[in-house]
């Protein structure tokens, strides 16, 4: 009798074993399946939100270029008021801190990202040649801080001397930096040089609300 | 030996462990075919954003180009244009472009390649208003002797122009006349067809035939060296080309009659222009050095920026 009980808790064994797999493996899919079938939000890190930033990062990329080949991107970076040293319109910021449309650009970035629920800032980015030369950020739209899944596409584009201010304060850029009561957000790159005034980066900064 | 399973029911046993084994594999191919599907996924992933450095480079090119043409713009706006105006704005850029993208961890340079090239800025005009064209006569030549020429347009008055055909509109329609050395030619005539502003082309005496029209609405212009046709608010591109093939050594005005309008080109040095067509020194072209350097990619080009020449 002791013998043939010997011999049936072998195979026990061997199917406790095989069946014990089959319980970790059913765990595993079960753990697989769920992840896979929990919802993705915009806010959530996943492939799906990779598809979404690259899309946002393509959809402002040709907003600036098309912005840059009509001249309407030109325009928004020179709708300054130079006696008051802010954009023109903007709040006590100095910048503006909602959507609008002031000028021609920033109504485009409105109808395009914000009527979408995109969230953005656009912030320029200029040349500081004098002492040591460095780059100076200044912000234009101020929407708040940007989430962790935020992407931003950039431009530049060169302002001359002659680039006529397209705010209230219709001045060139080379009269407002000789005027000791005025000023321009970015400095003249290269005072020496009658032509070339300075070259600014235009940062659009996009995210899901 | 004794059959020591008979005392037990083995059979049962065996078939369970079947079931259970055959179960494991089924649960086993079905991982191992989610896991080639996630490799294959994370490869397509992974390789999808090689080509990014090419498009940043493309960009860089594009980016100087625009920058450049601008300052040749702005050089010639401002009236007596010089060419070592354009070279030092070109050699001042050329450190900023170099810390604008150091900041993106790649390396890039804008060197002048060779001094800009002087040009004329040719207008025909009334201090800036629109000048009759039949001032010497029905046929005559606005510039010859041209070796290059960009920014060549013509404003006109649509309602001065003939009202007329395509096919007929080389009898009395204004045309303009691209001669080149061998005297070969090419007629654009410049008509009204009811409301629209069209324009023919004829080679070398043929049957003219439509190319482009637009509905005007006051002043049109026709852009030959861009090969478009603007109104106030309304502009349209030519599919078909508005300027010659033939390399032109020579513009004319012929069939001239009431039209009244202005013209404008830039050309490079060395053409002439005839009788009393205002000739004001220029900026024709500048001719830059791009090099873009990133970890996987060496992009070098050279770019001759000659802003609205002919494709």
């Amino acid at each position: 009798m002791r013998r043939t009980q010997t011999v049936d808790d072998t195979d026990r064994g061997q199917a406790h074993t095989v069946e014990a797999f089959i319980a970790a493996l059913l765990l595993v899919s079960g753990l697989l399946f769920a992840m896979q079938a929990t919802a993705v939000t915009p806010l959530s890190a996943s492939t799906s939100n990779q598809h979404i930033e690259n899309q946002q990062r393509a959809l402002t990329g040709d907003l600036l270029s098309t912005a840059a080949e009509d001249g309407t991107l030109q325009e928004a970076v020179l709708y300054w008021n130079a006696s008051r040293g802010a954009f023109q319109d903007s709040p006590d910021q100095g910048y503006y801190t909602d959507s609008g449309s002031q000028n021609t650009f920033l109504s485009r970035l409105n109808d395009t990202l914000a009527e979408r629920r995109i969230a953005y800032n656009v912030r320029l980015r200029v040349h500081n040649t004098t002492g040591t030369p460095s780059r100076r950020t200044v912000s234009m739209v101020g929407m708040g801080r940007p989430s962790d899944n935020a992407v931003t596409a950039s431009r530049m584009i060169t302002l001359p001397d002659s680039a006529m201010l397209t705010g209230s304060d219709s001045r060139s850029l080379s009269t407002v930096a000789s005027k000791p009561n005025e000023s321009f957000y970015a400095p003249d790159a290269d005072p020496a040089n009658e032509l070339l005034y300075n070259r600014v980066e235009v940062r659009v900064t996009t995210w899901r609300m | 030996m004794a059959d020591v399973r008979a005392w037990f029911d083995g059979d049962s046993d065996r078939g369970q462990l079947l079931l259970v084994t055959a179960l494991a594999l089924a649960v086993m191919l079905v991982t191992v075919a989610l896991l080639l599907n996630t490799a294959i996924f994370t490869e397509n992933v992974a390789t999808r954003d090689t080509t990014a450095d090419g498009s940043e480079a493309i960009e860089l090119r594009g980016e100087a180009v625009a920058a450049v043409g601008e300052l040749i713009e702005t050089e010639n706006r401002a009236g007596d244009g010089n060419p070592e105006n354009v070279d030092d704005a070109i050699d001042a850029m050329g450190p900023l472009v170099d810390r604008e993208r150091a900041r993106h961890g790649t390396v890039a340079t804008l060197n002048r390649s060779r001094s800009a090239t002087s040009g004329q800025l040719l207008r025909w005009n009334d201090s800036g208003n629109p000048r009759a064209f039949d001032e010497y006569g029905t046929s005559w030549t606005f510039v010859e002797s041209l070796d290059n020429a960009r920014g060549f347009r013509v404003a006109i008055d649509p309602s001065t122009l003939i009202e007329t055909t395509a096919a007929s509109s080389d009898t009395n329609a204004m045309g303009v006349r691209f001669l080149n050395s061998t005297t070969d030619n090419v007629t654009y005539y410049l008509y009204e067809d009811g409301t629209t502003l069209s324009v023919a082309k004829a080679v070398d005496g043929g049957t003219p035939t439509r190319q482009c029209s637009i509905e005007h609405d006051g002043t049109t212009t026709v852009e030959f060296t861009a090969s478009q046709l603007s109104t106030t608010g309304a502009a349209t591109d030519c599919f078909r080309e508005l300027w010659p093939p033939n390399s032109p050594a020579e513009i004319r005005f012929v069939n001239v009659g009431d039209e009244k309008g202005t013209a404008e080109a830039t050309v490079e040095s060395g053409a002439t222009p005839i009788g009393d067509v205002d000739d004001d020194s220029a900026v024709y072209s500048a001719t830059v050095d791009i090099t873009y350097q990133s970890q996987d990619l060496l992009f070098e080009t050279t770019v001759r920026v000659a802003p609205g020449e002919p494709r």
